[in-house]
C-alpha cells in the first residue's frame, strides 16, 4: 500500500504503547461513516454513543472485484460478513470480453464499456434467487439481466445472471455500511 | 450487529490493554484515508484530510423549510460539526411514498423514483428558506444546504414534498483549518490508547478490501486499504497539447480507481472560486477503472483503443491516466483551450 497511508509504522508482534498523538493523526485521516443526527427512519442506535457502546449504522467497507457470471447462475461476491439490512452504494461496470476486465489486456474505460451504473439502496432482509427476481425483490437490476442482492439464505452479497444468454462480465466497487437495523 | 468493517476484533470486555504493533498496522493497512491531492492548486489548508460520511432518510413536507438533516451533534466530542465550507460528495434518492424509504416495507431498488449525484462546496451556506444558489437543487422543489448561521445541514421544499434518503461525504473545511473535527475522541499527545477505544474506532471507519467470494482474477492478498483524494485544477493547452500532474504523492500504477469528475465554465466556478454554486457542474461523471501499468506520454493523443486512459467528457480531448514512467496521476489536454476541473478519487492499493 502507499506509504502515505501509514501514520506510524509499529513493530510487528510487539506490545507497544500507542501515543495519543499518533492515534489523533489516524483519526484525522480516516474516513468515517455515521447516520445523520436527525435521521428519521426508525433505525435504532444510529448515533455513536461512547457510554453505551451502541454503534448502529456506523462504519462501512468498500469491496472491489471482477466477475464472469454464466447465464442462470448465482455467485457470491463477498461472504466475510452478513449484508442484510445494509445500505449499499454500488458502482458496476459491464464489459463484453474478458480482456476488457481490469486484469485484462484491453481494459479501457473510454471504449470498452457496455453499461456503467450506480445506485444507493438498502439490502433489507435479502432476496432469494430461486425462480428469478421481479420488481418487488430486494435486488438491484442494473442492466436488464444482472442482479445484485444480499442472499436471504446466508446473508452473503451475491450476483445473479438471468439474461437468458451467455456470460456477463463485470467489475464493481461497492460500499456496504454496517447494518441499519 | 455484524461488525463487517473491523480489521480485527479485540476483547475490550476483558479490560483495556496496550495495542499490539501489528494490530495497529492492520488497522492502518485496511482503512481508507482521505487526503488532498499534492498538486492541488488552490491552497487548501494543511488540515485538509479525513472525511465524514453521513446518511439517513427523511420526509420533507410540501412547503416545509428548514428540515434538519444533521445538526452536527457528536456526543463523544461535545463539539458541534459545522457543514459550511466543505466539499460534499452526495448521492440522493427520491421515492414515491414513505414506505419506499429504506426502512419501509416497500423499499426496493425498483421503487426508487430518481437518483441524483453532485459534488460541491457548501460555502457559507444560505439562510433557511433563502433558496439561493448556495443550496443544491437536485430536483424541482428540493434544496439541500448548510445553514449560514449555525452550520447545520438542512433541506427546504419550494413547493412539493419529498421522501428521500442520501449518503454524503464531507471533507474538512476548505477555508478554515479545523483539526480533527470528525475525530471519535481527541487524545492528549502522550495518552495511552486502549483496546476499547481502538475497537470502537474500527467500527466507525471505512475500509477497502478485495471481495471474498466470486472475485476471480487472482488479485493479491495485499489488495487492501485505499486513499481518497480531493482537488481541483485548471489545464490550459496553448496548442500542441499539455500534460499536467494531478498527484505525485504516491505511485498510482496498478491501482483500481473510482473517479467522480466535474468541470465548470470558469475558474470562479471551481469549488474555491467566488462564484461556485452546487449546480455549476457541466459534466458530472464517474467511472470505475484499473489504471493498470499506466500509459506512456509518448504514446500519442488521442490514445489508441484498448489503452488504460479515460476521457471523462464526451467529445472533449482531455484524458486522465497514470504516467507509465513514474506512476504520477496526470491529465493531458489537446483541446487548444482551458478546462476547469475538480474531482474526488478513491484509489486502492496496487493490485499487481
Amino acid at each position: 500500500m502507499p506509504a502515505a497511508n501509514v501514520v506510524a509504522d509499529y513493530t510487528l508482534g510487539t506490545l507497544e504503547e500507542l501515543y495519543g498523538s499518533d492515534w489523533n493523526e489516524i483519526q484525522d485521516r480516516t474516513e468515517i461513516i455515521v447516520a445523520a443526527t436527525e435521521e428519521e427512519g426508525n433505525m435504532p442506535d444510529l448515533q455513536w454513543d461512547e457510554a453505551s457502546g451502541a454503534t448502529g449504522f456506523a462504519g462501512g467497507t468498500w469491496l472491489y472485484g471482477e466477475m464472469t457470471l454464466a447465464n442462470n447462475t448465482t455467485k457470491v461476491i463477498d461472504n466475510t460478513s452478513g449484508y442484510l439490512d445494509c445500505w449499499a452504494d454500488m458502482y458496476v461496470v459491464t464489459v463484453a470480453n474478458a480482456a476488457d476486465l481490469p486484469t485484462g489486456g484491453n481494459h479501457d474505460p473510454t471504449n470498452n464499456i457496455i453499461v456503467v451504473a450506480n445506485e444507493l439502496w438498502d439490502t433489507r432482509d435479502g432476496a432469494d434467487p430461486a425462480g428469478g427476481f421481479g420488481g418487488g425483490d430486494y435486488a438491484w437490476n442494473h442492466s436488464g439481466d444482472l442482479w445484485l442482492f444480499a442472499d436471504d439464505a446466508n446473508a452473503g452479497l451475491s450476483a445473479r445472471n438471468d439474461a437468458g444468454g451467455g456470460a456477463i462480465l463485470f467489475y464493481y466497487l461497492i460500499l456496504m455500511t454496517g447494518p441499519a437495523r | 450487529m455484524a461488525y463487517i468493517n473491523r480489521a480485527l476484533t479485540l476483547d475490550d470486555d476483558a479490560g483495556a490493554r496496550v495495542i499490539d504493533g501489528d494490530e495497529l498496522n492492520t488497522l492502518q493497512s485496511t482503512v481508507m484515508m482521505a487526503l488532498e491531492a499534492d498538486q492541488e492548486e488552490d491552497g487548501l489548508p494543511a488540515s485538509f484530510y479525513g472525511t465524514k460520511t453521513v446518511c439517513g432518510e427523511f420526509t420533507l413536507g410540501a412547503g416545509v423549510e428548514g428540515l434538519a438533516l444533521d445538526m452536527g451533534y457528536e456526543y463523544w466530542r461535545g463539539v458541534p460539526y459545522d457543514f459550511r465550507n466543505r466539499m460534499c460528495t452526495i448521492t440522493l434518492c427520491t421515492v414515491p411514498a414513505a414506505n419506499c424509504l429504506p426502512s419501509g416495507a416497500n423499499h426496493t431498488p425498483t421503487n426508487i423514483s430518481a437518483t441524483y449525484r453532485a459534488r460541491f462546496n457548501t460555502r457559507a451556506g444560505q439562510a433557511i428558506g433563502g433558496f439561493t444558489t448556495q443550496a443544491w437543487n437536485p430536483v424541482a422543489d428540493l434544496y439541500v444546504y448548510a445553514d449560514s448561521t449555525n452550520g447545520h445541514l438542512y433541506a427546504d421544499s419550494g413547493g412539493a414534498g419529498y421522501y428521500f434518503y442520501f449518503m454524503a461525504t464531507f471533507t474538512p473545511s476548505i477555508t478554515t483549518a479545523f483539526i480533527g473535527d470528525h475525530r471519535q475522541k481527541s487524545m492528549a499527545d502522550v495518552a495511552r490508547v486502549d483496546s476499547k477505544m481502538f475497537r470502537e474506532y474500527e467500527d466507525q471507519g471505512t475500509y477497502l478490501i478485495e471481495s471474498s467470494g466470486g472475485e476471480e482474477a487472482g488479485m493479491p492478498a495485499t489488495f487492501i486499504g485505499g486513499t481518497r483524494l480531493h482537488g481541483e485544477f485548471t489545464i490550459t493547452d496553448p496548442g500542441g497539447g499539455v500534460t499536467k500532474v494531478i498527484d505525485s504523492s504516491r505511485d498510482w500504477r496498478e491501482a483500481v480507481t473510482l473517479w467522480r469528475f466535474d468541470d465548470v465554465a470558469a475558474a470562479s466556478e471551481l469549488p474555491s472560486g467566488a462564484n461556485h454554486t452546487p449546480d455549476d457542474s457541466q459534466s458530472p461523471n464517474w467511472m470505475v477503472w484499473d489504471v493498470q501499468g499506466g500509459y506512456a506520454l509518448g504514446g500519442g493523443f488521442p490514445p489508441a483503443a484498448n489503452t488504460p486512459t479515460w476521457q471523462p467528457i464526451f467529445g472533449v480531448n482531455l484524458w486522465l491516466f497514470v504516467n507509465a514512467a513514474n506512476g504520477n496521476l496526470v491529465a493531458h489536454s489537446t483541446t487548444g483551450g482551458t478546462l476547469y476541473v475538480y474531482f474526488d478519487i478513491i484509489m486502492t492499493a496496487a493490485t499487481a
